[in-house]
């Protein structure tokens, strides 16, 4: 059995990416893993995830921060 | 064990004597055997529940003898167990040492709950490996401390409450209450007369008390006061509109039509409020009711407490 990150997210070479799209295609990545190693700058536009379907037309879903769930860390001294 | 005992585990709480008689049984359990049952936190609104809940978090101590972290989560964001798992199990909770609330746990996804089912289906073991979407999360109940809390114990699937310990919170008496505004306004030294009247402005609920000392406090800041009267109270309560018995503005209407017609349907008394019969049943009966100013016969009826007090009422 695996542990680690569920679904959603699978592990694929920069180089294998480049095989199914170019260089200017919009890659949505998580922005906290994107401010990580351009140090918080990077000024990118908003990710949107489309629908696959090409008989579809395509149509924004939500974007991820609408789902954050609410929480409090508290630690006692 | 002794109230004196409960006491030390928690020292800043007021009341609520039962409730820290068995939480300090599970922490003086916890110290000798490492795990703690899955406690169920219930009763009304503003009663203390994640108050308490903090309060026994603080008394348990990790392996390392350091303080065991506690996380707070309100269930009505999580919408299902991909983002519970991602956003909250893997980074915050798997392999940690903590205490985790799961606050109004009646609103926990219906996925999640299922999940419950497995994950706290526990005998005698203090490990679980909980398998989802192919993959393994395991859930350590020496290292994880797991409390849910909620004011709707009805709404909790039934077969998830069963695998959870009960600690059902009682109401506050007025002297608690009392220790309560007295303890949260410490900078203000309120009269005995005052407190008596003040504690009857609570609505019997803590939040509000401690809501209340904080008003007491900017008034004494404001007037540079350190006592505070009953003079100064009705002074406040002119100021911040604070009606007797803690009254809402909505609650003072239904006892001035109830008084004016004598008695009145539900149908009848929404169209004169102009709100809905399920408002006036769920958000505004309740406490009348509680403080014996209305009675329900069929009808909707004024008692000769709620003409006393809209007696009170308009001479304000």
């Amino acid at each position: 059995m695996k542990k680690g990150r569920p679904l959603a997210y699978t592990r694929i070479t920069y180089e294998e990416l480049g095989m199914y799209v170019a260089s200017k295609a919009s890659i949505p990545v998580s922005k906290q893993w994107l401010d990580t190693i351009t140090g918080g700058t990077e000024t990118t536009q908003k990710p949107i995830k489309f629908d696959h379907d090409a008989d579809k037309a395509r149509k924004p879903l939500e974007h991820e921060h609408s789902n954050k769930i609410e929480y409090e860390l508290t630690t006692f001294e | 064990m002794n109230l004196q005992h409960s006491n030390n585990y928690f020292p800043d709480l007021v009341g609520q004597k039962a409730v820290k008689r068995k939480l300090s049984f599970y922490v003086d359990a916890f110290n000798k055997t490492g795990v703690c049952p899955f406690l169920l936190l219930t009763g009304a609104k503003g009663l203390g529940k994640t108050e308490f809940a903090k309060g026994f978090a603080k008394n348990l101590v990790n392996n390392d003898g350091t303080k065991r972290n506690f996380l707070e989560l309100n269930c009505s964001t999580i919408k299902n167990n991909e983002q519970f798992f991602e956003q909250v199990f893997l980074p915050l909770i798997a392999d940690n040492e903590i205490t985790i609330l799961f606050d109004e746990c009646h609103a926990l996804p219906k996925d999640l709950t299922m999940a419950f089912l497995t994950i706290f289906n526990t005998e005698t073991s203090t490990k679980k490996s909980f398998e989802w979407n192919e993959m393994s999360f395991e859930f350590n109940f020496k290292k994880q401390t797991f409390i849910f809390a909620t004011t709707e114990s009805d709404k909790i699937f039934p077969p998830l409450k069963d695998r959870l310990t009960n600690v059902d919170f009682e109401p506050y008496t007025k002297s608690e209450l009392g220790q309560i505004l007295k303890l949260c306004a410490p900078e203000a030294t309120i009269s005995d007369e005052c407190l008596e009247v003040v504690s009857t402005s609570v609505r019997n609920n803590a939040r509000n008390a401690v809501m209340r000392a904080k008003e007491i406090s900017l008034y004494c800041g404001a007037k540079e006061k350190y006592f505070f009267s009953l003079r100064d109270f009705k002074d406040l309560c002119k100021n911040v509109s604070i009606l007797p018995l803690g009254l809402t503005y909505t609650e003072k209407q239904i006892l001035e039509v109830l008084n004016k017609h004598g008695s009145a349907t539900l149908t009848g008394l929404a169209a004169k409020l102009g709100l809905s019969k399920t408002s006036i049943q769920k958000d505004h009966e309740l406490y009348l009711l509680n403080k014996n100013l209305i009675e329900i016969d069929g009808r909707r009826k004024i008692t000769s407490e709620g003409i006393r007090v809209c007696k009170q009422l308009e001479k304000l």
